[in-house]
């Protein structure tokens, strides 16, 4: 008997080994080494205790999905994180309200040609290397010479960029520009130490933890891909050490356990994408958690395809029927089953939060499928065979392709907009896909509906951008296909006004033209909801509509 | 017959035909039992999400401020199609392996049985995400793939019954007078394998409907066609925090009950069909095992 | 000898079986519509070089299984160099290509996942045996009664509750005493040494519970049958009448018998619960292969669904051999076969 139970747990033993052995070694290994971080010196600006040793500040913060990589010039996500760790010449602090970051002060020439920073003096990377005029003409120009993808596009008018003296730098523009404080506040300042010498192979498969190298607050010693990402304090970071020593990004499976942790507190903030509005009552229910609900620049909107050459059926292309489909929108259904409320309908695709850039004089058109139908049946989209589907003076039924991105929100929404579709009479079934499929969809512009939603840069250019002809190449923001000379004309003259109150007229006569000709109609104007622990830490800006945005975050403290 | 009566004096066999019987009433029943109509276009209020069970609605409302009790009885429709088509085909396939198999036997049956082993071998549910990541997703694509990886018990129980009826008296006497192979088949192999068939059957339909659950709660069922897997996954998705167990809870246990009322009827049909195995034959290794050695 | 042929074909099916898997792997991503490897070359996530270096690693500019422009310029071997070829090469040196999500190798990411896998499902699949034995034992002994009935049914009842449903259930009451997910508090790390792995285990309870309740009812009911079927034998009748005790009679005669179709379950189950790790880890966000799995079909990924599922069937296969071969070992009926 006894041999049988020892057959049994020998059993269980090799079983174990097997396992084991499939590895080939025991407890993940880590992708790279951090750099060694330096012991700085203990942080003077914030008044602290007399202990001797302290526990640091950390700050946990919980996400569905960190980001895609360290890489800064191949990495589109999480441009919050990067803030944290890379400065820029100037920073936002706010919708559209720019504050100085690495440059101190900046004139410009009277023809708008040449801009002069004055650059902070003293300010230094994390490995040590002086960040100085110099070094910041060497990277802005290595950005322009190697194409960073990500963010090179910003200066396609910087002609020369060069340093007059360790504090002076000089940008000399092919044209002038009404908006250069937006255009800077996304080129990082990279090290020459990190990036000097590679070739642009090297710099696209570059994911040594190094690429995080920057002059900012924080400095990123460990990032393990799908579960976490650690932040250190930057001591010698020139506004100061932040009083918050350490933050952990923590990555979740799905919102609700980010949410489900805030309310166990495993984690002391929720970012701002991962909470679901169904949640939000939830949160706002318990005492211990804040839920602070912010402007923010993101839209949703329903594309409607608009290239010349696009597999859209002609009715498509019909002003009528883009104008029937705009009446048969239940935004306001959007808002409050998607949204549950915390978002408004929209109407141009410059949002409300922009101020005054928005297009406040056009009216939205409302939910009347009614009018509508009206509208259909006088343009000559007759049900002629009592389907309840109208047909073209062809025969050919209204059918279009309604795609999406598969998960659960975008589902309810596609829903609502199927239905309202079928209310005038145009079959339009959802068909919700993964969002590689979606992407897949674009180079051929191969299909008619698809419902998507954009997060704007806080200059309305960008949000003008995505309709100019050059964008329907390969890898181009233009996801409609739209393109059209007077709208072309306008845009590159607005490019060039300096004039703010000249520009904001050609960008509102965009808007509306954008919202007659309807390559999009734009759904609603989202809030941003995030979530902390108020028992923890206070002290968050809220301006820039995300806490944990460098401006916000450097005056967050923890509750003593 | 014997048979009908034996399952009827037995508790479990009577239980769960009961409870099974409940909810095949559901799902056909559902537009007359339901007091909503799910597919209806609402007007919500961001009040209605995800509100608690009242008057009007009786388990409250999901996070498209639907009617959660009128979901879960039309939810009973597909879950029951995709649990009776999968398994009716993987009865079709696997009795017709079985049987060939069993009855030819040679080189055919050893290949076939060879399929057999490398199916069973192979894990479920990672085979099938990567056939529906590759075939897409949708109603069609899951009934297809559970029904063509589940026969392959049927097909194993088969050819065991078939290499015994095989050798006995009247099968030899059969050939022996000039029966044609399709004749002896039918008339004598056949209705000794039907009720272990039907018996393993019910099984698989319980199988099917809880993989059809958990594949649709992956996220790759039909997002736009109501079945308790996809209201799940909405549910992990959408009210978790909102603690919305109303919306959470009842699909799941709407799948236990069904996936339950199968296995007591399977089991006491296997009782009966096997009265010399008084073990569960879905689980009983030691005959797995002897079916493998004896293949 | 008669084991030794047994032992035999059992390995030679395992091997068969094998490259049956490696086989249906490369064709299934390659003959389906819409040709889901050439994705990997316009995946816009991808570099350049990356594409480069798959396209030459993968053969991706050569034909699919048999190079017939090759044999006819007279080149035997030629015939053979092929994607097929390319991916078996591939398969030897342990490349497995590179995800499009994350641009890692794929390799990489099993190696570092598996054995959280192993670790959760081992845990939970030893609990289930541990609990399916005992209860099945009580339930056997006690049959008839009142116990027995409840503990069938519980088992029964487990049995049809999905895996991933009875996740959520603990995971909302276990909400506030134990980690709603992921493995463990970031920042620890294995270096921190116990701390790290009392966390890890903390981390660890209630995926494995789920796992182990899932299962316990199929060894419960197999150990039930075999403990009730052995008790029903003659000679235990003749033991009880020699005054042998109860427990005397359970150790020597029910265990002992029993045991065999248990082990051999223990291993033939593992495919199974393969199939539950991938519900749980979704449900408790535990980074393991199963995680890995459900977010490569999310997204896609198709060379992390091949490298993943490659790697599960491989492991079930050894699996299955093993237990085929330890059942050699301790069935004296088939030594004498």
């Amino acid at each position: 008997m006894r041999n049988r139970v020892w057959h049994l747990l020998a059993t269980l033993s090799i079983l174990a080994l097997l396992g084991a052995g499939l590895t080939g070694c025991g407890p993940a290994s880590e992708p790279t080494q951090a750099p060694e971080p330096t012991q700085g010196p203990e942080p003077t600006l914030t008044p602290q205790p007399a202990s001797a040793t302290k526990e640091p500040v950390t700050l946990r913060v919980g996400t569905t999905y960190i980001w895609d990589t360290v890489n800064p010039a191949i990495g589109w996500y999480n441009y919050t994180l990067r803030y944290l760790i890379y400065d820029t010449l100037v920073e936002e602090a706010g919708i559209a309200h720019f504050i100085p970051g690495l440059a101190e002060s900046w004139t410009v020439s009277d023809d708008g040609l040449v801009w002069t920073f004055k650059i902070r003096p003293g300010v230094r990377f994390h490995d040590g290397t002086p960040c100085t005029a110099e070094d910041i003409a060497w990277s802005l120009n290595w950005t322009i010479e190697n194409q960073i993808e990500t963010f090179a596009f910003y200066l396609k008018n910087f002609a020369e960029i060069v340093a007059l003296d360790p504090t002076t730098l000089q940008v000399t523009l092919s044209e002038p520009v009404g908006n250069m404080e937006y255009l800077l506040m996304y080129v990082w300042i990279l090290p020459r130490s990190v990036w000097e010498g590679m070739t642009p192979d090297q710099i696209l498969e570059f994911e040594d933890l190094k690429a995080g190298i920057g002059t900012g607050p924080y400095r990123l010693t460990d990032w393990v891909e799908g579960e976490y990402l650690i932040l250190e304090a930057n001591p010698d970071y020139w506004r100061g050490a932040p009083a918050i020593d350490r933050i952990i990004w923590r990555e979740y499976a799905t919102e609700d356990a980010v949410v489900q942790a805030l309310i166990a507190g495993e984690i002391d903030v929720a970012a701002g994408d991962a909470i679901p509005n169904t949640a939000i009552a939830t949160l706002q229910a318990e005492k211990n958690i804040e839920v602070p609900i912010m402007d923010s620049t993101s839209i949703d909107e329903l594309i409607l395809n608009s290239h010349e050459n696009g597999t859209q059926p002609a009715s498509l292309n019909d002003p009528a029927v883009r104008l029937a489909i705009a009446y048969a929108i239940d935004k306001q259904q959007i808002v409050n089953v998607a949204y549950l409320g915390y978002a408004e309908p929209a109407s141009v695709i410059v949002p409300t939060s922009m101020g005054d850039w928005h297009n406040s004089d056009v009216q939205d058109i409302p939910f009347d499928p009614k009018e509508g139908a009206r509208i259909l049946e006088e343009a000559g989209y007759k049900d002629s065979d009592g389907d309840g589907i109208r047909e073209d003076r062809e025969g050919r039924p209204l059918e279009y392709r309604l795609y999406g991105n598969d998960e659960a929100t975008p589902v309810r929404i596609l829903e609502i907009i199927s239905n309202g579709l079928a209310q005038i009479g145009i079959s339009a079934p959802p068909q919700p896909m993964d969002e590689d499929s979606l992407i897949g969809l674009y180079p051929a512009y191969d299909f008619d509906l698809i419902y998507w939603g954009w997060g704007l840069d806080p200059d309305p250019d960008f949000a003008m951008l995505i309709f100019t002809c050059d964008q329907r190449e390969e890898g181009g923001w233009n996801d409609s296909g739209y393109c059209d000379q007077e709208f072309e004309a306008m845009y590159r003259q607005q490019a060039v006004t300096v004039d703010r109150e000249a520009r904001r007229r050609l960008i509102w006569q965009m808007q509306e033209k954008l919202f007659n000709d309807r390559p999009y109609i734009v759904l609603t104007y989202a809030k941003t909801v995030q979530a902390y622990r108020r028992d923890r830490f206070t002290g968050f800006g809220l301006e820039p509509g995300d806490i944990l945005w460098k401006s916000a975050l450097l005056t967050a403290r923890p509750v003593p | 017959m014997a048979a009908i009566s034996k399952f009827v004096r037995n508790p479990m066999g009577v239980i769960g035909t009961g409870m099974l019987l409940v909810v095949v009433c559901v799902a056909l029943l559902a537009p007359e039992l339901a007091p909503y109509d799910p597919q209806a276009r609402l007007q919500v209020t961001p009040a209605d999400i995800l509100a608690p069970p009242d008057a009007q609605h009786l388990l409250g409302r999901d996070d498209a401020g639907r009617d959660v009790l009128s979901q879960l009885l039309y939810g009973a429709r597909v879950s029951l199609i995709v649990g009776f088509t999968a398994s009716f085909m993987s009865m079709i396939i696997g009795t017709t392996v079985g049987l060939v198999a069993g009855y030819f036997g040679g080189r055919v049956g050893n290949a076939l049985m060879r399929v057999v082993d490398f199916l069973m071998v192979i894990p479920d549910l990672p085979l099938m995400l990567v056939i529906i990541a590759v075939m897409g997703r949708g109603l069609l694509n899951i009934i297809l793939v559970i029904g063509l990886l589940g026969w392959t018990y049927t097909a194993r129980l088969v050819r065991s019954q078939v290499l015994t009826v095989r050798e006995r008296q009247y099968v030899l006497r059969a050939r022996a007078i000039g029966a044609s192979h399709m004749h002896i088949i039918w008339h004598h192999i056949f209705p000794q394998v039907l009720p272990l068939v039907i018996a393993q059957a019910v099984l698989d339909i319980s199988v099917a409907i809880l993989e059809e659950s958990s594949l649709a709660f992956l996220g790759l069922g039909d997002p736009t066609l109501i079945s308790w897997g996809t209201m799940l996954n909405f549910a992990f998705e959408r009210a978790i925090s909102a603690q919305a167990w109303w919306f959470l809870l009842p699909p799941g246990f709407a799948i236990v009950w069904v996936s339950l009322s199968l296995i007591l009827i399977g089991n006491t049909l296997d009782q009966i069909v096997n009265p010399r195995l008084r073990s569960h034959h879905l689980f009983d290794a030691r005959r797995m095992v002897n079916i493998q050695n004896s293949g | 000898m008669k084991q030794g042929n047994y032992l035999l074909r059992k390995i030679s099916f395992a091997a068969m079986t094998l490259l049956a898997v490696v086989v249906f792997n490369f064709f299934l991503f390659r003959i389906l519509p819409g040709d889901p490897v050439r994705l990997i070359i316009h995946s816009p996530r991808m570099t350049r070089q990356a594409q480069e270096r798959i396209q030459t690693a993968f053969g991706l500019d050569k034909p699919i299984w048999f190079n017939g422009e090759r044999l006819r310029q007279g080149d035997l071997v030629g015939a053979f160099d092929t994607q097929f070829t390319a991916y078996l090469r591939n398969l030897l040196r342990g490349e497995l290509g590179i995800s499009f999500a994350t641009r890692r190798d794929v390799s990489d990411l099993l190696k570092e996942r598996v054995w959280r896998t192993v670790v959760l499902v081992t845990g939970g699949d030893l609990l289930a045996i541990f609990l399916g034995m005992a209860l099945g034992l009580v339930a056997a002994w006690r049959r008839g009664s009142r116990l027995d009935m409840g503990i069938l049914l519980g088992a029964l009842f487990t049995w049809a509750l999905p895996t991933f449903f009875l996740g959520i259930i603990l995971l909302i009451l276990a909400r506030g005493h134990l980690p709603v997910g992921g493995m463990a508090t970031p920042g620890l790390k294995p270096e921190d040494g116990l701390k790290y792995w009392l966390d890890v285990g903390r981390h660890l309870i209630l995926p494995t519970l789920t796992m182990a309740i899932v299962y316990t009812s199929e060894y419960l009911l197999i150990m039930r049958s075999g403990v009730m079927e052995v008790l029903a034998e003659d000679y235990i009748l003749t033991a009880r009448a020699k005054g042998l005790s109860t427990l005397r009679i359970l150790r020597d005669h029910a265990l002992k018998n029993a045991m065999l179709p248990m082990v051999t379950l223990i291993a033939l189950t593992f495919g199974y619960t393969v199939g539950g790790a991938i519900q749980v880890e979704t449900v408790f966000s535990w980074p393991g292969l199963g995680r890995l799995m459900y977010e490569a079909v999310q997204k896609r990924d198709y060379p992390v669904l091949q490298g993943t599922f490659l790697l599960l069937a491989v492991s079930v296969i050894l699996a299955n051999l093993l237990a085929d071969l330890l059942y050699t070992l301790l069935d004296p009926r088939v030594k004498a076969e």
